[in-house]
């Protein structure tokens, strides 16, 4: 089976001496470089690939939205995020995103050929020394979540209603009791309970908690 | 040309190897930092050194000089993505042979590879004419912050408050709060909570 790849980094000179060389592989071939300098829609003009190659420094956040993108795709590409970097936190949110591998970019070329066999096969490549980080930092997001998770069963009905409206950007009471027909007083009442019962010190770090919550 | 090829990027710097090579080009050798480059261009004398500015352990352009005045033979060709007028000339002034821009493709790499070895210089007209590019300006709002309020934001989202942000990010709370100004500004809202909800697509920016 030949392995489709496609290429998207910011340097478009890294994209196409890459290209070059995986075209040299037997097994390889490589259906398009994409030189991005911005984030967005990047894959409407790409063609179909088995494995993408992307680059994992675009800026605002552009690697993961890639990633986004390419899983809502039917029969959809598994994506290698290339970095300079290999920090744990940044690993997590890219697998999250749906990454199937981070490279190093000073990792070799050869590194980056079996990596590539590798997820075309199914597999999932991380930097071995980070490898533990990535797993205790995911077991940890997971505990966290769980224990937010009992913290907002603790809820009322009421008071999640209360939290919807922070969560939504509503943050004046006054805005909070005339959207749910409540008094200013109740509602009062109600964030007060929010935050004991969250154990929480602000509004933003309730809404917070929900995020990761639904983030699970 | 024998070539040192010197960027941080190794899987750039095999890659690009592989192309020269098929150019015509040796390349001797590959280093990912400033103190293996110096290192390889004193061990094999090559005709150039192709050399990122942007190294782990050290300033391109200082790397550039040790090597103009430890080895004069060795010509020093600037890739980079760094080509803003500034920067351009201070390499100038060190005496490099080339500037080139990492938005180009391989093969033009090699041909002015070639102009160098035939004694030339290789600035990329754009590096010399065109001011430094500048930002893409997104069209969301979200794209116009910078890495610092990014950060920022993304600690409003994680519910931190001022105090927590400025000591985690090592600047002072005034300096924090006009961080947080800033992004409320360029987002349109009117609370940390609101631009928290803008951020996590809960809501539509209210700004174009």
């Amino acid at each position: 089976m030949v392995i489709r790849v496609l290429i998207a980094d910011q340097e478009r000179i890294f994209a196409e001496a890459l290209a070059v060389r995986l075209a040299d592989e037997d097994d390889m071939t490589v259906v398009g470089t994409l030189h991005v300098t911005r984030s967005g829609h990047l894959l409407t003009r790409a063609e179909p690939a088995d494995v993408m190659v992307v680059d994992g420094d675009l800026p605002d956040d552009g690697a993961n939205r890639l990633c986004a993108e390419v899983s809502g795709r039917a029969g959809s590409s598994r994506v290698i995020a290339l970095s300079c970097s290999s920090e744990p936190e940044r690993i997590v949110t890219a697998i999250r995103a749906g990454a199937a591998a981070w490279v190093r970019k000073d990792q070799s070329l050869e590194d980056l050929l079996r990596v590539i066999r590798g997820v075309a096969r199914g597999e999932t490549w991380l930097p071995p020394s980070e490898t533990g980080n990535v797993v205790r930092l995911l077991l940890h997001e997971q505990d966290q979540r769980r224990e937010h998770e009992r913290l907002l069963a603790s809820l009322t009905p009421r008071e999640r209603a209360v939290l919807a409206c922070l969560a939504e950007g509503t943050g004046h009471r006054d805005a909070i009791a005339r959207q749910l027909g409540l008094s200013v007083n109740t509602v009062r009442t109600h964030l007060q309970n929010i935050m004991a019962k969250l154990g929480v010190h602000s509004a933003l770090e309730a809404v917070a908690l929900t995020r990761d919550h639904r983030g699970g | 040309m024998r070539l040192v090829l010197c960027d941080d990027n190794r899987i750039l710097c095999e890659a690009l190897a592989a192309v020269l090579e098929s150019h015509g080009h040796r390349v001797v050798a590959i280093a990912i930092c400033a103190a293996d480059g110096i290192a390889a261009v004193s061990a094999y004398r090559p005709d150039a050194c192709l050399l990122d500015l942007r190294l782990p352990d050290g300033d391109g352009l200082d790397t550039a000089r040790t090597m103009g005045r430890c080895h004069p033979d060795t010509k020093v060709v600037v890739l980079s993505c760094l080509t803003d007028p500034s920067t351009v000339a201070k390499a100038r002034r060190i005496g490099v042979a080339g500037f080139l821009r990492k938005d180009q493709s391989p093969v033009s790499i090699a041909a002015a590879l070639n102009v160098v070895a035939g004694g030339g210089v290789a600035f990329d007209a754009r590096t010399v004419l065109r001011p430094g590019r500048a930002a893409p300006s997104g069209h969301q709002p979200l794209g116009t912050l910078t890495p610092r309020e990014t950060e920022v934001l993304r600690r409003i989202v994680a519910g931190q408050s001022t105090r927590q942000m400025a000591s985690e990010m090592n600047v002072s709370v005034s300096t924090l709060r006009s961080y947080v100004k800033n992004i409320l500004a360029k987002l349109g809202a009117h609370s940390r909570l609101q631009a928290a909800a803008i951020a996590s697509g809960r809501q539509y920016p209210s700004v174009a």
